[in-house]
């Protein structure tokens, strides 16, 4: 692929697991685990999965606020983790993000523009009263003018905190924005606004969206590519098209499956994929391929060996014994 | 912050002080006649009245109270039945030196209890963290006179370097200081480690982080600005227990304050002295409490705005 904006490789976090007594044996809960992907400019790649699957530790790893155990990040082919501290304050600029919870991504003791404005204050851009002025422009951009400008968190609608919200992520002009959850605690009409405003920016400033989410419905609207995973791995990365009309791995059909809307819309004969049970233990999963307790399509080989990420033949990637079979 | 705000709090506090002005008039009037203790058992009864009517213990239990009410809002809270002096003079002249005491044990404790709760939060179930707290509980679980007899014990006795007690030069401050501000400072600790931890796990603490925000801009512009507003409770708390609650830690050292004062008053019976002591603890008490409220205005955006909206 021509040089991708932000490459992860192998990406890898555990977490140490505080021992159940004095002698207990050492754990590691593994919450990443060899996660790679590749995202250009001005593309939007969603990471899907349920509750607890690694996807927002994910993006706190690309963003670097968590430090991986293995593998690396590369952004223009620079390696994150190496960079010294002026490169690694510059390169902050180029890497923004956006919280599911609004209320908790703002400071309750700050006025929105003053909040709005801190980016351009950490990175000595402009002067004070300048940047009070830029960052009203962007608030006004996002739809917050004039007196909601100069009010605190507190007194705005949880969209208005959102668009406050991104208005702050937008401040540095990043390149990729990794947006974590960004509409989930947001009613359904007004996420389809912040939605809207989303890809509007997109649109007008080139911006690349890691856009993180469990709403499928969601993400079908959002996304270039989406990569869903389970249990701390990506096991399916497609384009978007392909992936909602010829999903490849069971889980995957299986959470298509789950969403209402999408089940409407298949052929008749379509067979839906039903899980067995709930989402093992991360810290305790299965051997072989992590869903095989639960997967319809299970044979013997899926219990003894893990299936390997692979390319198929239209370019999806799939980790599933059985992906030719299913498709 | 608006005047509204201001006015209730104000207002709330005056009704507080106007109760316990009240409820030590009755609880010291229902401890007996004081002119039984202070006059020796064979005056005549001539004597005894005399005094009675002189100090006012004749007339009506409602118009005592009126009268008393009525001086001590000019500022006269009768005379010290010892000698003749009046009780808030008695009470003015220890004053300055229970705050010099309480001045530099609340200075003590914020300097030493604040840093380390910070440093504590941010170094969670680190050695520094697991010292800290240990340090902290044993600080206010220890009662003051036990620690000050210790510290009199060690430094006075054995090594010989401070004064045991007493009051002068600023060596004979150091024990009494010490004793106060440990449970001070143990407190303040915890309360600023937890409210630091509550902050720091907030998602505009990872944006700032995100944005390159520095530790230290990250530690003193976001986090502590609104950790300190559950800390600032303790501390106004602080504040007035210890201009009062300084009796102990005064008796064990010796040291010429209120609380001292106020020991040898009960013992006496020296009745306009105790409610004249008792009155100024409510009122620094009640008064620490409202610049507390005052100071949540000032912190907490949300207080001040609900307050101007509910004024509206």
């Amino acid at each position: 692929m021509v040089s991708a904006m932000l490459r992860v490789e192998d990406l890898t976090k555990r977490f140490p697991v505080p021992r159940d007594w004095v002698f207990g044996r050492r754990r590691d809960l593994v919450a990443v685990d060899a996660v790679s992907f590749e995202l250009a400019a001005g593309e939007t790649l969603a990471i899907v999965g349920e509750s607890g699957c690694g996807k927002s530790t994910v993006g706190n790893l690309v963003l670097n606020l968590l430090a991986p155990s293995d593998g690396r990040v590369l952004f223009d082919d620079a390696p994150l983790a190496e960079a010294d501290d002026t490169r690694w304050r510059a390169r902050r600029r180029d890497m923004q993000l956006i919280f599911q919870d609004s209320r908790s991504a703002l400071d309750p003791r700050l006025r929105i523009d003053r909040q709005v404005a801190e980016g351009l204050e950490i990175h000595d851009v402009g002067q004070p009263q300048d940047r009070i002025d830029r960052a009203r422009r962007m608030l006004a951009a996002v739809g917050l003018d004039g007196d909601l400008a100069g009010r605190y968190p507190h007194e705005l609608s949880g969209g208005q905190q959102q668009r406050a919200v991104i208005a702050r992520a937008l401040m540095l002009e990043p390149r990729l924005v990794v947006c974590d959850e960004p509409v989930a605690a947001l009613d359904v009409s007004v996420q389809a606004q912040v939605v809207n405003l989303l890809r509007d920016l997109q649109r007008e400033l080139g911006l690349a969206y890691l856009f993180i989410s469990h709403d499928l419905s969601l993400v079908r609207h959002v996304a270039d590519r989406v990569a869903v995973m389970y249990l701390g791995r990506i096991v399916e990365l497609a384009p978007r098209a392909a992936l909602f009309t010829r999903p490849r791995h069971p889980y995957t059909r299986a959470l298509i499956d789950a969403v209402p809307v999408a089940r409407a819309r298949r052929r008749p004969d379509w067979q839906p994929v039903r899980l067995h049970g709930e989402a093992p233990s991360p810290l305790d999963p299965p051997p072989g391929c992590a869903l095989h307790p639960r997967c319809p399509f299970a044979t013997e080989i899926c219990g003894r060996e893990r299936p390997e990420m692979r390319t198929l033949d239209d370019g999806d990637i799939v980790a599933c014994h059985h992906a030719e079979a299913l498709a | 912050m608006s005047l509204r705000y201001v006015v209730t709090k104000l207002l709330r506090a005056l009704f507080t002080l106007w109760l316990v002005v009240t409820f030590v008039f009755v609880v010291l009037r229902l401890t007996g006649d004081p002119t039984d203790q202070l006059l020796p058992d064979d005056v005549s009864p001539q004597i005894v009245d005399y005094y009675r009517t002189a100090w006012g213990l004749d007339r009506p239990l409602w118009e005592q109270y009126l009268r008393y009410v009525q001086a001590a809002l000019q500022g006269d809270f009768g005379v010290s039945f010892r000698n003749n002096d009046p009780a808030l003079d008695l009470i003015m002249q220890r004053v300055p030196k229970t705050l010099e005491l309480g001045a530099a044990t609340i200075l003590a404790a914020l300097l030493i209890g604040i840093p380390l709760g910070v440093l504590a939060a941010i170094w969670r179930d680190s050695w520094v963290d697991r010292i800290t707290m240990t340090i902290s509980v044993l600080g206010f679980s220890m009662p003051n006179f036990f620690l000050g007899i210790l510290l009199i014990l060690l430094f006075a006795l054995q090594l010989r370097l401070l004064p045991s007690s007493g009051y002068g030069t600023w060596a004979h401050m150091i024990m009494p200081v010490f004793t106060l501000a440990t449970a001070f400072a143990g407190s303040l600790a915890r309360f600023t480690r937890s409210a630091m931890l509550e902050v720091l796990s907030r998602d505009y603490m990872r944006t700032a982080e995100a944005e390159g925000a520095s530790l230290s801009r990250r530690i003193w512009l976001h986090a502590f600005p609104n950790a300190a507003i559950p800390v600032v409770t303790v501390v106004g708390f602080y504040v007035g227990a210890i201009i009062g609650g300084a009796v102990v830690t005064e008796n064990v050292f010796a040291w010429p304050g209120v609380g001292r004062l106020l020991t040898s008053a009960v013992g006496d019976r020296d009745l306009a002295v105790v409610q004249g002591i008792v009155v100024l603890v409510a009122m620094t008490m009640v008064t620490a409490n409202l610049l507390v409220d005052l100071a949540y205005g000032w912190l907490d955006p949300r207080v001040r705005v609900g307050a101007r909206e509910r004024g509206r």
